[in-house]
């Protein structure tokens, strides 16, 4: 088999070889660890003449080999710029994939959220039936390489009828730490969120760098909703410009449970998503709703599926994109409504606007629809800003620049509303404005 | 205060205004009238300074400077006022922050500090009386949601907000019911002045019960046809536009043309 396998794919074996003693996770895990390193290298790199990864050359992540971001330490005022002060909230940081203890606040947080690597340590858990069990054969080779390399992340976790009191705040802090220049680091989370029947809960996935250098960070969200639960996820992405992101998340939805996702992509260079929801029980709702603000040489795709597998269910999209520079945004929001799920009642929506003559998307609905009493809406919308409404603004005093950037903020605003914790919506805020050029006089509209 | 002269201007290969003269001066209400197509729009937003109207010959000129010369945001800041016929739907931003943003920009234009937030306060709750608007619309997004007759009430209490020295008003009465149209005519009367000058833009004489024009002008095909004092409109009205003979922009009637038209029609 070795002499088939490219040089570059040889790595990651022998990568796997040199970590795994390091690598949390009892006999059972290693087992699961080695299945999926085997399954990867049999895949390789997604290849961009795969449908799903047409507008995805995954070249940028295999002109280097990787090597696990080794154990980092940070101090708080390492930090301190990705706290959200004003929210009252639990907090986990991880510092290169692993729980940070010293920089978390979790008084009072008991077993409800804990570092997965520890709970990967214990013989025999209910995560041995909740590890991967959500990806469904949806998941790619980059995921299967997480579960092979994954170090830690967060194991939440909310009994029957427990409603969280405050948000949690996951920190994911890439630091190169001691770095050797010639070393190029990948950060391997992995999460696990479960929630029992009638449970609430809101959790804030934050995604952010340190340093210049090029990281590599692959991470994977498992999400699995008892009957009537209710998850709010935020996830804001902040990478540093030299970072490459692949994240996946997968998500089962329960009877009449809900699942409302905001998926906010700021920073990064090359950047994809996969966001994979079941809806398997009748009465599961979804909201998906996603911003991703490139420029420059940005790179950001969004991929979206969700399966109607049960009647009565309730799917809602909202991607939208601002495009500046030579930056490049896909989204692809695929929905299958399966055969017995009648009643489905399904809008996806996504919109592009281009702020650049040579920013680029491509937007694609993909509907497949096999049940008969449904109602699905679809609309996809690519554009510039309205000359119209710049000369409405311009006619009442303001000049061309401001009247660009109030526009551009109104479009991406019903969105960031939807957030709705303040202290997160106003980080997002900022991250846009300062994105724009001479935002300043925009910044009392916060 | 206004001068127009000899006025022509395009819209991509399309020439619309095909010579306009017209002066307005302080204190005076001009009323332009005319069919779909004639290019009474056009007019209204060449002088706001819309770019996708191209200027072709002709000169305006607003208190002695070239208004062409200025950009859309400067012939703001130097006191004309459009009223939109269609006003932007702008999410997210509220009317406050847009009124507060219009009055900033001027008085930075002037070279005034910022407007004092009580003041602020002060200013936009009396004027808001007097378009009866709900004080929550306020609060809203520009436009966002509004019904037809709130927009056209918005645009007034824009106007009424920024006091410019010109008014022009596209086709701000369009569209509206009896008790709409009566609020937007008390807005316009409230801010006739000697100092003052309004360019209403009509396609009907009702507006005009309620503001009387010092003059009538009727648009047709690009051009003045005719311009008389307010009861020019009501004619307009009883007789329709076609008493004033064919009036499409393709076919220029001159004003030679409708004297000798009307004198047959024994006018």
């Amino acid at each position: 088999m070795a002499a088939q396998i490219s040089p570059l794919l040889d790595h990651y074996l022998a990568e796997f070889a040199r970590v795994q003693p390091q690598l949390p996770g009892a006999d059972w895990v290693t087992e699961q660890r080695q299945a999926a390193l085997k399954r990867f290298v049999e895949a390789g790199f997604p290849s961009n003449r795969m449908e799903t990864w047409k507008y995805s050359d995954t070249r940028p992540l295999q002109k280097q080999p990787f090597e696990l971001a080794p154990e980092s330490t940070l101090s708080q005022a390492d930090v301190e710029a990705f706290l959200l002060p004003e929210l009252d909230c639990y907090r986990l940081v991880f510092v290169n994939g692993r729980l940070d203890p010293a920089l978390s606040e979790v008084v009072d947080l008991g077993e409800t959220a804990v570092s997965l690597a520890s709970a990967l340590n214990e013989p025999l858990t209910s995560l041995q039936k909740g590890l991967n069990s959500t990806l469904n054969g949806h998941g790619h080779a980059l995921s299967d390489l997480n579960l092979a390399f994954a170090v830690d992340g967060a194991h939440i976790r909310l009994a029957d009828n427990q409603v969280l009191d405050k948000p949690i705040h996951l920190l994911f802090v890439a630091t190169p730490g001691e770095k050797a220049e010639d070393e190029a680091h990948m950060v391997q989370v992995r999460n696990l969120i479960e929630l029992g029947k009638n449970s609430e809960a809101t959790v804030i996935e934050h995604y952010v760098g340190l340093g210049e250098d090029a990281y590599f960070n692959d991470f994977v969200t498992e999400i699995r909703l008892a009957d009537n639960a209710r998850l709010k996820r935020c996830r804001l992405q902040e990478e540093t410009g030299k970072a490459m992101q692949v994240g996946a998340t997968h998500a089962v939805l329960g009877r009449d449970s809900h699942f409302h996702s905001h998926a906010v992509d700021l920073g990064g260079r090359w950047v994809r998503n996969d966001t994979v929801v079941g809806l398997q029980a009748e009465g599961a709702e979804v909201h998906l709703d996603g911003l991703y603000v490139p420029t420059g040489r940005q790179h950001v795709d969004n991929q979206t599926r969700i399966d109607h597998a049960s009647p009565h269910c309730i799917s809602r999209e909202d991607y939208k994109g601002i495009l500046d520079g030579g930056s490049r945004g896909v989204f692809n929001g695929k929905i299958i409504v399966h055969k017995d799920a009648q009643k489905t009642d399904s809008e996806q929506h996504s919109a592009a606007l281009l702020l650049s003559g040579k920013a680029e998307v491509d937007a694609k609905p993909e509907l497949e629809i096999y049940a008969d009493d449904v109602k699905c809406a679809h609309g996809a919308t690519v554009g510039q800003l309205d000359e119209q409404a710049i000369f409405y603004l311009q006619s009442r005093g303001l000049d061309a620049a401001a009247a660009r950037n109030l526009l551009t903020y109104s479009f991406a605003d019903e969105l960031i509303q939807r957030v709705g914790i303040e202290p997160l919506r106003k980080r997002i805020e900022r991250g846009l404005l300062a994105r724009l050029p001479n935002a300043e006089q925009l910044q009392e509209l916060l | 205060m206004l001068n127009i002269s000899n006025l022509h201007a395009r819209v991509e290969e399309k020439e619309i205004l095909k010579g306009i003269d017209l002066e307005v001066k302080p204190g005076e209400v001009h009323a332009i009238m005319g069919p779909n197509g004639s290019g009474k729009s056009t007019l209204a937003n060449v002088l706001a300074g819309r770019d996708s109207f191209e200027v072709t010959d002709g000169t305006v000129e607003f208190e002695g400077d070239n208004l062409l010369d200025m950009e859309p945001e400067d012939r703001a800041c130097e006191g004309i006022f459009l009223g939109f016929q269609y006003p932007v739907e702008i999410a997210g931003v509220s009317n406050m922050y847009l009124l507060k943003a219009a009055i900033n920009a001027r008085r930075k234009h002037l070279g005034h500090p910022e407007i004092d937030a009580m003041d602020f306060l002060a200013l936009i709750k009396e004027k808001i009386q007097l378009v009866k608007m709900n004080e929550a619309m306020l609060y809203r997004g520009v436009n966002e949601g509004f019904s037809g007759g709130e927009k056209k009430r918005n645009e007034i209490l824009q106007m009424l907000t920024l006091e410019p020295k010109l008014v022009i008003l596209d086709e701000t009465d369009s569209g509206l019911d009896i008790d709409a149209l009566k609020t937007v005519s008390d807005g316009i009367n409230a801010l006739r002045s000697p100092e003052r000058a309004i360019v209403l833009v009509t396609h009907y004489q009702r507006l005009l019960d309620h503001v009387v024009p010092d003059y009538v002008h009727v648009l047709a095909g690009g051009k003045i046809i005719k311009s008389g004092g307010s009861e020019l409109a009501q004619e307009l009205e009883k007789k329709g536009y076609g008493w004033l003979g064919p009036a499409s922009p393709d076919s220029v009637v001159s004003p030679e043309a409708v004297k000798s038209q009307r004198a047959e029609q024994g006018v």
